[in-house]
């Protein structure tokens, strides 16, 4: 009997329920949210799912999974190894580094934390961006490189942001150091893997919140866009016909993605994974010549990169880090991010539709916060609203696909100078 | 002068970022200035990079089109060339044109066969089929379906 009692007390003891605290509960309860608007609302459901069910794994104690202490160089650190000859003996000289020890992490991970291994090393994000490329159609831009301007406008949210949440410091409600700063701010882009890619560099801690904010935000895209859209432009504006685009070659559709990586990658090296993944993504479907990898790109690895990139990126938002107010503020400044880039973008499209002479419809302008093909479509249906005839879709593609570029680049160049 | 931005900035965003904590970085003296060059290079540079592009783009967008024109050029003389050289009436040509697109309407049994079976499907009703006729005009069906299927979920 004795033994009996005995070993249901282990069995409870190393159950979950042992070592369950309230943080773990209220953040099992926030995965059934996430999980309610994945399915019933389906909000970016192939990603949303994963994240919440990540979110839920980790925050179910003992599992093992994910451990938060593997990755906080705090408490995994690197020793680096120095080797000193003395004589016929070696002396080895261990000297504590900044970075982690991704021996520890193989020898004492769990699932997800092999699987985390992706994102921390930047490998996700631009595997995710090679199918991306491999599915978008640059031929709008390349016949209209004017919107490129657009893409670049639309940018302005993630540096308005930045300054937002440096801000937000001196009221002393927030503190966020600038490496957070800038990984809050580049929501605004509307590039889950964007956005994912410069946290885990800068604010791994935040990875969590930001990519659920992101996620969040490009899925309400129809819902936060048209009324700035709307209050913004006039209804003549937005009634304004564009011509048709002219043709694009082959030759010029393969160049493009050769000649766009040339240029940014000299320029900004550290936009070079993401800019430069995504255009041999597109070289390898405009080259029309790899078909089977193309095929591949979109579908099978980009599935497979979506499902690991999904759980683990969940599996980081352990209470300590998600339960804070840190993220309330990411989700106001992310909300602030996307309506100042879409304000950019539709502002400068006025400024464009005013020297063009009323021929360009500043409604593209908000399709330049990426979000590829939502904000294109919201472009679409507004313009179609004024005039039904009305098609912007091919041309907001434009500045569409240009802020995916936009983005890149503009994580490209907080990570130089802050990294 | 934008360099030397650059690089004076760097040194004090490192000294900041070397600070860690947050409220530390705050009451450093360089914060704001550094905040602020960091926001506007950021800004700047993206411009600057996609105003390149747009540059070399439409560059390459007028060499194209250069070409495109130089061509049709060649191909329209060419055509001009072959057509006085045949010497025959204009209008020889042209009823000989329709003749042939007559032709491609009557023969394909293989596409009238296809049409005929998917009206069928729809209607599922008794009909006669008068003539088929290719539509050169307006949107393609496929453009058609496109802009459809993209402009769907609203």
């Amino acid at each position: 009997m004795e033994i009996f009692t005995d070993t249901l007390r282990s069995l409870i003891d190393t159950s979950g329920f042992a070592a369950f605290t309230w943080q773990n509960g209220v953040m099992i309860l926030l995965s059934f949210v996430l999980f309610y608007l994945a399915i019933v609302k389906q909000y970016e459901p192939l990603l949303m799912l994963p994240i919440a069910f990540g979110m839920l794994l980790t925050n179910i104690p003992l599992t093992g999974l994910y451990t938060p202490e593997l990755w906080d160089p705090a408490t995994n650190p690197y020793f680096a190894p120095e080797y000193i000859e003395d004589g016929a003996n070696i002396l080895v000289q261990f000297t504590k580094e900044t970075s982690l020890d991704y021996g520890r992490v193989l020898h004492d991970g769990g699932l997800l934390d092999m699987l985390y291994l992706g994102v921390k090393l930047q490998i996700y994000p631009p595997l995710i961006f090679l199918g991306i490329g491999a599915m978008t159609d640059f031929g709008p831009l390349i016949a209209n490189p004017k919107s490129f301007l657009l893409g670049a406008a639309a940018q302005g949210g993630i540096f308005f942001t930045f300054l937002g949440a440096c801000m937000l410091n001196m009221t002393g409600i927030a503190d966020f150091t600038l490496k957070e700063a800038a990984s809050i701010a580049i929501i605004g882009g509307a590039d889950g893997p964007t956005a994912i890619y410069l946290t885990s560099k800068l604010a791994p801690q935040l990875l969590g919140s930001i990519a659920v904010a992101a996620y969040s935000y490009m899925a309400l895209v129809p819902v936060i866009q048209p009324p700035i859209m709307r209050a913004l432009t006039t209804k003549k504006e937005r009634a304004v016909k564009m011509g048709q685009l002219r043709e694009v070659s082959k030759l010029e559709k393969v160049v493009f993605p050769i000649a766009v990586t040339v240029i940014v990658a000299l320029i900004v090296p550290s936009a070079a994974p993401l800019v430069g993944i995504l255009m041999f993504g597109n070289l390898m479907k405009e080259s029309g010549v790899c078909d089977r990898l193309v095929k591949t790109a979109t579908n099978e690895l980009m599935n497979i990169i979506t499902i690991f990139l999904g759980v683990t990126v969940g599996a980081t938002a352990v209470a300590e880090n998600f339960l804070s107010w840190k993220t309330i503020f990411i989700i106001i400044l992310g909300l602030i991010a996307f309506c100042v880039g879409t304000a950019c973008g539709v502002l400068l499209g006025k400024l464009m539709y005013l020297i063009s002479g009323k021929k360009i419809n500043p409604l593209i302008g908000s399709a330049g916060v990426s979000a590829v093909p939502m904000a294109a479509r919201v472009s679409q249906k507004e313009g179609a609203r004024e005039n039904p005839s009305n098609f912007l879709l091919m041309h907001a593609m434009g500045p569409n696909v240009a802020g995916v570029i936009g983005s890149a680049v503009a994580a490209g160049v907080l990570l130089s100078i802050l990294g | 002068m934008n360099n030397a931005l650059i690089l004076m900035s760097e040194n004090a965003i490192d000294r900041i970022q070397g600070l860690g904590d947050a409220k530390l970085q705050l009451s450093d003296p360089d914060y704001w200035s550094s905040v602020g060059i960091i926001a506007l290079t950021g800004i700047l540079v993206v411009f600057l990079i996609l105003a390149i592009l747009i540059f070399i783009f439409w560059l390459m967008g007028t060499i194209f089109k250069i070409v495109d024109k130089s061509k049709k050029a060649r191909a329209e003389t060419k055509k001009k060339a072959e057509q006085n050289a045949a010497s025959a009436p204009v209008a020889a040509v042209q009823t000989e044109q329709i003749e042939e697109a007559a032709e491609e309407e009557s023969d394909d049994e293989e596409i009238v066969a296809v049409i005929s079976a998917a009206i069928a499907a729809y209607t599922e009703q008794g009909f006669t089929i008068k003539s088929i006729r290719k539509r050169s005009s307006a949107r393609s069906a496929w453009s058609t379906a496109g802009i459809s299927e993209n402009t769907r979920p609203f």
